[in-house]
């Protein structure tokens, strides 16, 4: 007990970092994975193509290795930023990558009678899409997206080897320190409680996407 | 209102569909397609609807016109308000209906008018209803699609297709889901519709349904 209140500082500083880092590429990775999965689909044959290329590199290599090309190899051609926001940069390239891999599936799933009727009643595309199609790709990509989020709690850990202290990089430093394995047990039950909590919104979620 | 079809071709890859088809029709007839699987009768009313390009040919609802051919055999498609005053003439009730799922009955037939804004939202909210209720859907007015029977949607889509007031009006294989009492009910709806001045195209394998509520039967024979 006296080791969990010893190491309970460092440990909520590492999930500080690990829940900021989460919730900022959750938020920026969907929408711009919905807009490359979404021009993936309807934008122009060059653009479609250079997205494929795009999630492609990502997902065909480890976002560890891209976490380190974004930290350690871009400052050679010029471009270096801070531990943080290059941790920002590589994961939410990665997870849009995915999230648009996701919702051009979902759009694909659409029956192509749905849009027939959005044409011969006038709709238009745009609203017809956004009042019609989306909902219903929302309700069908809510499992995927819901095991990336999932997946996207864990993966922040991965920041470690640009030097970024989070979670299981806390419980790491507390294990070596004091020759026990309970820091690790008190990460893990750390862990569970934050996709606790993502699990129970995202039930949340499918809830309202549902119709 | 008469639509017009004249020299009409469509070939997909090598199967010929519609090789210089000519059509008339006026307001308040009722034209039955009949014809076997695979000869075009849903390909017609599908490039009607503007959903398929044609080969050749020329389409007209009145003075509105959807395509036409000049003497070199250059097709062109109408755009902008030419093309709107088409469009806003013709509609179609597809064979799986193709209800909006995430929107309920009442909202179903309120989209598309409120996309065009041409009244205002208690307008279409009234005309809506009494559309549904003359239907005999007042109960089903905010019902999801999904909770609603064949016969139901069916009946939703038509109400859904009215709402634009449209002058020709075409219906891919409306009975093929329905038993024999809803498909007269729709038979007999298809009916006032007609009567109401609107053409209506009938794409049918159900050649009794056919002789019993259409004024012309065409054979998609004719097309070739």
């Amino acid at each position: 007990m006296d080791l969990i209140i010893q190491i309970w500082p460092s440990l909520m500083n590492g999930l500080q970092t690990t829940l900021s880092l989460f919730t900022i590429v959750l938020l920026a990775s969907l929408p711009l994975g919905l807009i490359l999965g979404v021009l993936r689909v309807f934008g122009p044959k060059w653009l479609q193509g250079l997205i494929g290329i795009y999630i492609y590199v990502m997902r065909g290599t480890p976002l560890m290795l891209q976490l380190m090309f974004v930290f350690f190899g871009l400052p050679f051609v010029g471009i270096s930023m801070a531990r943080f926001s290059a941790a920002l940069l590589a994961y939410i390239l990665n997870y849009a990558a995915y999230f648009a891999e996701i919702f051009r599936g979902g759009i694909n799933s659409i029956p192509a009678g749905q849009f027939e009727a959005i044409h011969v009643l006038q709709i238009g595309k745009v609203r017809g899409f956004r009042r019609i199609i989306l909902p219903q790709v929302f309700r069908v990509v809510m499992p995927s997206v819901g095991n990336e989020v999932i997946s996207l709690v864990k993966d922040t850990s991965l920041v470690y080897v640009i030097g970024i202290g989070e979670l299981l990089r806390a419980g790491q430093i507390a294990v070596n320190t004091y020759a026990t394995l309970v820091p690790f047990l008190a990460v893990g039950v750390l862990y569970l409680l934050v996709t606790g909590v993502v699990t129970f919104a995202l039930n949340k979620v499918e809830q309202r996407v549902e119709y | 209102m008469t639509l017009v079809v004249k020299n009409l071709s469509k070939k997909f890859d090598d199967a010929v569909i519609l090789d210089n088809f000519s059509f008339k029709m006026e307001e308040g007839e009722i034209v039955a397609l009949v014809g076997e699987s695979g000869t075009g009768k849903t390909t017609f009313i599908r490039i009607l609807n503007s959903l398929i390009p044609i080969d050749q040919g020329c389409v007209m609802i009145n003075d509105a016109k959807l395509v036409d051919t000049d003497e070199n055999g250059q097709v062109t498609y109408t755009s902008g308000s030419e093309r709107w005053a088409y469009d806003n003439e013709i509609g179609m009730v597809f064979q799986d209906y193709q209800l909006f799922p995430n929107m309920s009955a009442l909202e179903n037939l309120m989209e598309a008018p409120l996309a065009q804004k041409i009244l205002s939202k208690q307008a279409i909210r009234e005309k809506a209803v009494a559309l549904l209720e003359q239907m005999g859907l007042g109960e089903k007015i905010n019902a999801m699609p999904k909770t609603l029977s064949g016969g139901q949607a069916q009946r939703v889509a038509i109400a859904r297709s009215m709402m634009l007031d449209p002058k020709v009006l075409c219906f891919d294989e409306p009975t093929s889901a329905l038993d024999k009492d809803s498909a007269s009910i729709v038979g007999e709806m298809i009916q006032s519709i007609a009567a109401e001045g609107t053409g209506i195209i009938v794409v049918t394998h159900d050649i009794n349904f056919a002789e019993e509520y259409s004024t012309r039967v065409l054979s998609s024979a004719e097309f070739i």
